[in-house]
């Protein structure tokens, strides 16, 4: 079941993947005698010469010992016959040397015979673990060793080669201390010499082999001397007989990886010494670690083997009364590191690190382990406690880690390419690690001020802070299509998680998942809500030039053109208009539209490299992000995967990843998307309030304007709708030009359609016009993208062309082009950001009215604003109208009733009594300044309506009569008592009032629940068509009532669980770790061209 | 073979078509549009009359309701209007005087010594138009003069222009609380110097179902002129100024002072009557600037045109300050109405005496009024061999045709239309029903009539005043009554729910 020819090599080994098949390489050289190139000497004759008498005398006399070499070996022809020969040139030669093949398929087996003859060979069957097989190699108790010798086992592997004066320098630091029972070599890299591998190894508390090396550490004699350590690696270690057969030799219990470690914990407490002796130097490949070695078909991966042998080597051995805490540890670290290896989408890692633990729990093998060590145990554990690593270093090792994968993710998400000449091509793996370890920190700041996408970014900013010069301070910011935020991102997330939303008379709309982003945003800047939009919609022209010009580098054009097309992007006409109007949609549609075409670029892939579905992944995360935001953004997803599922993507994989780009954000957005499948006309809206401004006609469009207030002149678009243009006379050029055209066409259908239409909001009773900014934030990308496709090669192409009419034409297109982001940036700071947008006081509700409706009663206040022959109401309750509201506020059918009641109570006609506002809870009647006099002279006039104050320009009205939001109702419907309540929950005490309801001033729907103080629930049935209301009970005591909706609750689990699952197959994967060394086949190139073995042949 | 120009060609033609497309679908320049506003009856008219003040012997008090007679379609039954006497407890009060039927009209003679104010309240059918009034006939005596006010619905903010608190001038602000609830009132003051601060005015308690008399010399006293801001800091109640002249022991009239709009830059005072050449009779214009300095036009609407009166019309009044302006002899003996514009906004009143030589005279009050745009009722008037009822009517901006409409309880109508000339007045004796044109009223039995005031549509804004003028025994006897549109029917806006009020611009 295991390769134990490569035991006891880094913890770092991950399961084997496409290095394995290196072993299929065709083996030229050395291996089959008969083969040989005819200049190479025959491994026969080398070794024969070795054994040759006439070798340098060692300095010391190192005869009175005796040394067994026990080589396992599977399937290592590759490296056998070097090993071989390094046991042959030893200057102290060995006395016996006993191979143990388990059950090699290759031409081990020959290669063994060869050199050492039938008897040197012993086969053992191919489960046999490492330890077991030394155990076969060194045989029983050997009786026969005299006294007067000291015999050693010298274990090697396959793939180890020591050098010539290995054993001899071994030995003499054996011969000098004879305290010495288990003495190892140096470990360095097998072709590259400098690599230092090993000095001995420890284990750390969580199982891992530790080197106590830096990654990749070169040996310039560093660590050079002779150390006690807690273990050598089995590679080259000198055994003491006595000792391997006190201990009992490597621990059968372990088939691969730890028994190193384990055997020198144990000689350790012993009271044996376990030393590195640096002067002597074996050379590992570490095969079986690297990944290099083909497993056996049916063999375990080498990932769960090493986890089930680091937990069992710390249960054996750790002193017994820390075990709990030991076996704790594992378990949570063991879950820690599946679920980072998950997150590193290596899920069979995962799922190795998960069954390793079944250890754990074999008790019974892990006391009859422990019951052996403590037998031979003769020191106590803590003294030799200095052998371990320090616990401090493992902390700082995490931290590394961590950081380690923090910048390989970052890397791998920022597609930094910046060379022009990379036409086409899409990098997405690292970094050039050159790049990142540049020594010079002030001229790597020279270099990347000297780029030019920073001029570019700085320019926007300052466009971007000069324009915004009005808005810095003074109040929140709102205006437009943009509400107040709230306080802190807590209250955003709140909102956003909330089943029940208590304003107006409550409604239980999912909320919109951009508060979730912003919230997320938010949550990053210190919680403060206020500082998500307020940078969103500053920085959203800096942010998308640069995005742009990032996601612009595959194209390979130059940088001028990069930054020309940044900047039209950044300025464009739809994303100034927005940001005026506050419209957030637009402004993060901007700032992800760069980011998402690079990820359909790669979700699309190109002949040369196809797409994967990590990209796939990225695209549909960002897709949801824009169209939580601005949701005509699927229909313009949806429209673009259908052409391309039509005409280029051909494939059966390609057609899936478009499905999923156009099902998957969707599905992310639940259950939000249910609303818009409930109400497709939500699809034309975008966040923030609806504006019913009066929107010009759709002309404008046709040069990228939106209209309406904060719209740029006309004019100003024209240079990027003539560039796009003219690049249709390219079209045939590549692909990417149709392709741009393409999104073009369909933002443009978009935005006309978005400047013709009028809509309903479900939760307006108003038909608003939708805003064209998002589709023309399409259109414009596409139309820049369409024409740098089209200047790509203008110059050759122009220079080369006789003198015609096309010359000057491009002269006038690349001319307009240019005057269209200078025009639209100087227009828009001589305009500033501001109108509607605008800082001020969010306040509506005077302080104390306010205050009062904190009280249990939660009254409410009526504010009412006639406009354009409408009388415009809400009903607020303790809070002012915050960011989200306009989407949850309740269907605007449900608030028919309401409606005639306040248009008859604000016409002073006397129809209805004012009073009935009281039973939807509403204590006050606010009319914000600047008062409309005729609508304030007739609420005077209005019998039940009491002023009150006249607060700062405004004017207020209290109802009369008892009023709350819960009451306890007679069976004429007039109010027994009022009830205290909370928010949305309630737990009032309640007389006995059988007949009496308990009438909630909110919707009914199914998520209340109200049950007596014995627990009995209350029937609860619907009043006056919409308010909830309950039988009162018939006992007296606390009567509680609650909001549940489990849907709701799985809802959000539900899309927890699929945002997650999204976020981690869009990382970026585990950085395969074979950095140790270029996986180069040592076969392929001549023996004598690797200076490396030149020494060893 | 695709040709890259013609691609081109086929692309430009069709955005230029879709976006044609688009914008004949689209239509107008969108937005949420003007909806139809949608009239209803009134159901609930409440309105308070300042109070009988009857005095011994020499006075006449009545109170007189009515709603006028249905039109189209509107339901001719169930409602009732009542008007009774205020007191603190509703369950004592006693009903004055029941209407049921629209069309009809009530009067109630107040009986010696009572003292009390009245309160109508019409609901259902009866509440359209419900209009009550007050009439105080003193035929001698200190307090001699005919008075008339309308009784008005409660409010928040009223400005009274014209009280005097010099020596005989006897002028009580009267705060009439018909609600549930107490009302606590400023009373702003100013006068020919300035604003007075006085504790008198602040925070006047008016408990609820009550009245409260505040005489005006305690706000300010030895004032020729004053205009008062009667503002409700909360609760709500109607508000009436009276005004009594007496020099020495000779009657100069009484009346109540009109409540006039709040400031504003462009007023209208209609209703200046004939006023003999003679020195006695006199018209003065008080104009107050309660804001910021004001530099006044007076314009005169009269039968021949709008002309500025002799000698300049321009006047400067400084902040906080009213002014007088005596007008008589620019009017030279025309009825008119006085155009009033300003560079900062102004509140005006108006005092009219007339006064024949050797006789005894009565004044009364004019105030800036809102256009009449929607029918005015006027339930009660009075006609006999020496009393005349007439209209004076402005049109300072459009010609305007007034259908007049006069029934008495009998049930018998007269219908008459009346144009007035884009700037220029009219004054138009009204006669009951019964009366035709030209026939001599005989007796002095009164015959009480109902008018209702109706502009025709197209019509510019019109100004009505209703004058009353008896020729007395003793000396005139005259009264002015400014016309307000009757609560026929209220427009109800649409309501429609939306998060924005309050926290945004308008939407």
């Amino acid at each position: 079941m295991t390769n134990p020819a490569a035991a006891t090599d880094g913890t770092d080994a991950h399961a084997p993947d496409a290095a394995g098949g290196t072993a299929d390489a065709p083996v030229p050289g050395p291996v089959e005698p008969d083969q040989n190139p005819s200049d190479e000497p025959s491994f026969a004759d080398v070794f024969a010469e070795a054994f040759a008498p006439d070798e340098p005398e060692p300095p010391r006399d190192l005869s009175g010992h005796d040394v067994q070499v026990v080589l396992v070996s599977h399937d290592g022809a590759r490296w056998l016959p070097r090993t071989l020969a390094g046991i042959a040139a030893q200057t102290r030669p060995v006395d016996r040397v006993v191979a143990v093949d388990t059950g090699s398929t290759d031409s081990s087996v020959a290669v063994l015979t060869g050199a050492l003859g039938d008897d040197a060979l012993r086969q053992v069957h191919p489960d046999t673990g490492f330890a077991a097989a030394v155990h076969a190699g060194v045989g029983p108790r050997a009786a026969s060793a005299t006294s007067a010798t000291r015999s050693w086992i010298w274990v090697l592997h396959d793939d180890s080669v020591p050098a010539a004066d290995a054993l001899e320098r071994l030995l003499t630091a054996a011969d000098l201390a004879p305290s010495l029972a288990v003495v190892g070599p140096k470990v360095l890299g097998w072709d590259d010499s400098r690599r230092l591998l090993e000095v001995g190894v420890t284990i750390s508390g969580s199982g891992r082999r530790e080197t106590g090396l830096e990654r990749r550490e070169m040996d310039q004699g560093q660590h050079d001397g002779q150390h006690d350590v807690l273990a050598v690696g089995s590679a080259g270690a000198l055994i003491r007989r006595d000792v391997w057969d006190d201990l009992g030799g490597f621990d059968p219990q372990l088939p691969l990886f730890r028994e190193d470690v384990d055997l020198g914990w144990r000689a350790n407490l012993a009271g044996h010494r376990v030393t590195v002796v640096t002067d002597a130097v074996v050379r590992h490949v570490e095969a079986a670690a690297r990944g290099r070695r083909a497993e056996p078909v049916d063999a375990d991966r080498a990932r769960l083997t090493d986890r089930r042998s680091a937990l069992y080597v710390l249960l054996a051995n750790k002193p017994g009364v820390w075990l709990p805490l030991v076996w704790v540890r594992l378990v949570a670290g063991s879950l820690i590191r599946a679920a980072g290896f998950l997150v590193a989408k290596a899920p069979q890692d995962a799922v190795d690190e998960l069954r390793a633990m079944d250890v754990l729990v074999q008790l019974r093998t892990l006391r009859r382990a422990r019951a052996a060590r403590a037998t031979t145990a003769t020191v106590r554990s803590s003294s030799i406690r200095e052998l371990f690593p320090p616990p401090g270093r493992q902390a700082r090792q995490a931290a590394e880690a961590f950081g380690g994968t923090v910048t390989t993710l970052l890397a791998a998400t920022a597609p930094v390419s910046d060379r022009p000449g990379d036409v086409g091509v899409v990098e997405s793996g690292p970094l050039d690690e050159g790049s990142d370890y540049e020594p010079d920190t002030f001229g790597r700041w020279l270099a990347l001020a000297r780029r030019p996408v920073v001029g570019l970014v700085l320019a926007l900013l300052v466009v971007a802070l000069a324009a915004w010069r009005s808005l810095f301070a003074g109040g929140s910011l709102l205006g437009g299509a943009l509400l107040p935020a709230p306080d802190g991102s807590s209250d955003l997330w709140s909102t956003y998680t909330a089943a029940w939303h208590p304003i107006s008379l409550g409604s239980a709309t999912p909320s919109p998942p951009y508060l979730a982003v912003l919230a997320g945003f938010a949550t990053v800047l210190l919680g403060k809500a206020g500082w998500a939009v307020a940078w969103l919609l500053v920085l959203a022209i800096p942010l998308s030039g640069l995005l742009a010009y990032i996601a612009l580098g595959p194209l390979g054009v130059s940088r001028r053109l990069r930054v020309w097309a940044s900047a039209a992007y950044a300025l464009t006409p739809a994303l100034l208009g927005g940001i005026a109007q506050g419209r957030l949609g637009t402004a993060a549609l901007a700032v992800t539209v760069p980011l998402i075409g690079l990820a359909a670029w790669r979700t699309l892939g190109t002949p040369s490299r196809p797409g994967t579905w990590r990209a796939t992944a990225t695209l549909v995360l960002l897709l949801a992000v824009a169209e939580a935001f601005t949701p005509v953004v699927w229909l313009a997803t949806l429209a673009l995967a259908v052409a391309a599922g039509l005409t280029w993507v051909r494939d059966l994989t390609g057609r899936l990843r478009l499905l999923a780009v156009v099902v998957g954000p969707a599905l992310l957005l639940v259950p939000w998307s249910g609303e818009l499948l409930r109400h497709p006309s939500l699809v034309l809206l975008e966040a923030g309030t609806t504006v019913p401004a009066p929107v010009p006609r759709p002309w404008g469009t046709l040069f990228l304007s939106p209209g309406g207030v904060g719209a740029a002149p006309v004019l100003l678009g024209v240079g990027i709708v003539v560039a796009g243009l003219a690049a249709v006379l390219r079209i045939r050029d590549s692909r990417l030009v149709p392709t741009a055209l393409m999104v073009a066409a369909v933002g443009f259908v978009l935005a006309l359609v978005t400047a013709t239409v009028t809509v309903t909001p479900p939760a307006s009773a108003v038909t608003v016009p939708t805003y064209p900014g998002p589709a023309l934030v399409l259109t414009t990308a596409g139309l820049i993208v369409a024409a740098l496709g089209a200047a790509r090669n203008a110059r050759n192409r122009l220079t080369q062309q006789s003198l015609g009419w096309r010359q000057p034409a491009t002269v006038v297109v690349a001319g307009l082009a240019l005057l269209a982001p200078l025009g639209l940036g100087l227009w828009w700071v001589v305009r500033g950001a501001d109108g509607p947008l605008h800082r001020g006081d969010a306040e509506v509700l005077p302080a104390f009215v306010a205050a009062s409706s904190r009280q249990p009663d939660r009254v409410r206040t009526l504010v009412l604003q006639p406009f354009g022959g409408r009388l415009y109401y809400s009903v607020l309750r303790a809070d002012d109208p915050r960011l989200g509201d306009a989407e949850l506020q309740p269907p605007a059918s449900s608030l028919r009733p309401l409606d005639d009641l306040v248009s008859q109570v604000a016409s002073g006609s006397g129809v209805v009594a004012a009073t009935d506002l009281g039973r939807y809870a509403i204590k006050f009647v606010l009319l914000p300044a600047p008062v409309d006099a005729d609508l304030e002279r007739t609420l005077d006039s209005v019998p039940g309506l009491i002023r009150v104050a006249n607060p700062e320009g405004s004017s207020l009205w209290q109802v009369s009569g008892d009023i709350a939001r819960m009451r306890l109702a007679g069976a004429d419907g007039s109010t027994v008592a009022t009830l205290p309540a909370g928010v949305v929950d309630a737990d009032p005490a309640v007389p006995a009032s059988p007949g009496d309801t308990v009438v909630l001033a909110d919707r009914a729907t199914g998520g209340w629940r109200a049950v007596d103080a014995g627990g009995t629930a209350l029937t609860g049935s619907v009043r006056d068509g919409w308010a909830q209301q309950f039988l009162a009970p018939t006992t007296s005591g606390t009567m509680t009532l609650t909001y549940r909706d489990p849907v709701h609750t799985a809802t959000l689990w539900l899309q927890l669980v699929l945002v997650v699952v999204t976020v981690v197959l869009a990382l970026p994967g585990r950085r395969r770790d074979d950095e140790g060394e270029v996986d180069v086949d040592l076969d392929a190139v001549p023996a004598d061209s690797r200076p490396g073995l030149a020494e060893v042949t | 073979m695709i040709r890259p120009v013609a691609v081109l060609g086929v692309v430009v033609v069709a955005a230029l078509g879709s976006a044609g497309l688009a914008a004949v679908a689209a239509g107008s320049p969108r937005g949420p549009g003007v909806v139809a506003v949608h009239q209803v009856p009134v159901r609930e008219t409440v309105v308070a009359c300042p109070g009988l003040r009857s005095r011994t012997g020499y006075t006449d008090s009545s109170v007189a309701a009515g709603t006028p007679p249905v039109q189209g379609s509107a339901p001719s039954s169930g409602g009732t209007a009542m008007v009774r006497t205020l007191t603190e407890n509703p369950a004592k009060s006693r009903p004055l005087i029941v209407l049921r039927a629209p069309g009809a009209s009530g009067v109630y003679t107040g009986r010696n010594g009572e003292h009390d104010s009245v309160v109508g309240r019409a609901v259902g059918a009866m509440a359209p138009g419900f209009t009550v009034t007050q009439t105080e006939r003193t035929v001698d005596g200190g307090g001699r003069g005919l008075a008339t006010t309308a009784c008005l619905p409660s409010g928040s903010d009223f400005w009274f222009v014209g009280a005097g608190t010099q020596v005989g001038q006897h002028s009580v602000l009267v705060l009439t609380n018909p609600e549930d609830a107490s009302a606590i009132v400023d009373v702003g003051v100013y006068g020919r110097r300035g604003r007075f601060d006085s504790p008198a005015g602040t925070g006047v308690n008016v408990p609820a179902r009550s009245r409260v008399e505040i005489p005006v010399p305690t706000l300010a006293p030895a004032q020729p002129v004053l205009a008062l801001h009667v503002q409700v800091r909360s609760g709500r109640l109607s508000a009436a100024v009276t005004e009594t002249d007496v020099h020495g022991f000779q009657p100069r009239g009484t009346d109540w002072i009109p409540a006039t709009v709040e400031p504003d830059r462009a007023l209208v005072v209609p209703g200046v009557p004939t006023v003999g050449k003679d020195r006695q009779s006199s018209v003065v214009l008080d104009v107050a600037a309660p804001r910021a300095d004001a530099t006044v036009d007076v314009k005169l609407i009269t039968p021949d045109g709008t002309f500025i009166p002799l000698g300049g019309g321009q006047i400067d009044v400084r902040s906080g300050t009213v002014r007088q302006v005596n007008l008589t002899r620019a009017l030279q003996g025309q009825p008119a109405a006085l155009l009033v514009t300003s560079d900062t906004p102004v509140v005006v009143g108006a005092k009219v005496v007339l006064q024949r030589p050797g006789y005894f005279g009565d004044s009364m009050y004019l105030a800036a009024t809102p256009p009449l745009l929607a029918p005015a009722v006027v339930p009660d008037n009075i006609a006999t061999s020496d009393l005349t009822t007439r209209l004076i009517l402005s049109a300072p901006a459009n010609d305007v045709t007034v259908h007049l409409l006069a029934y008495d309880a009998a049930g018998h109508e007269r219908t008459t239309d009346v144009t007035v000339a884009s700037g220029t007045t009219t004054a138009v004796a009204v006669l009951p029903p019964t009366v035709k044109p030209g026939e001599p009223i005989k007796g002095l039995r009164y015959r009480r009539f109902g008018l209702v005031l109706t502009p025709q549509p197209g019509s510019g804004p019109l100004y009505a005043v209703r004058w009353q003028d008896e020729e007395g025994p003793r000396g005139p006897l005259v009264s002015a009554l400014p016309l307000q549109r009757a609560r026929l029917t209220v427009p109800v806006y649409p309501a429609a729910p939306t998060v924005v009020t309050g926290v945004l611009p308008a939407p």
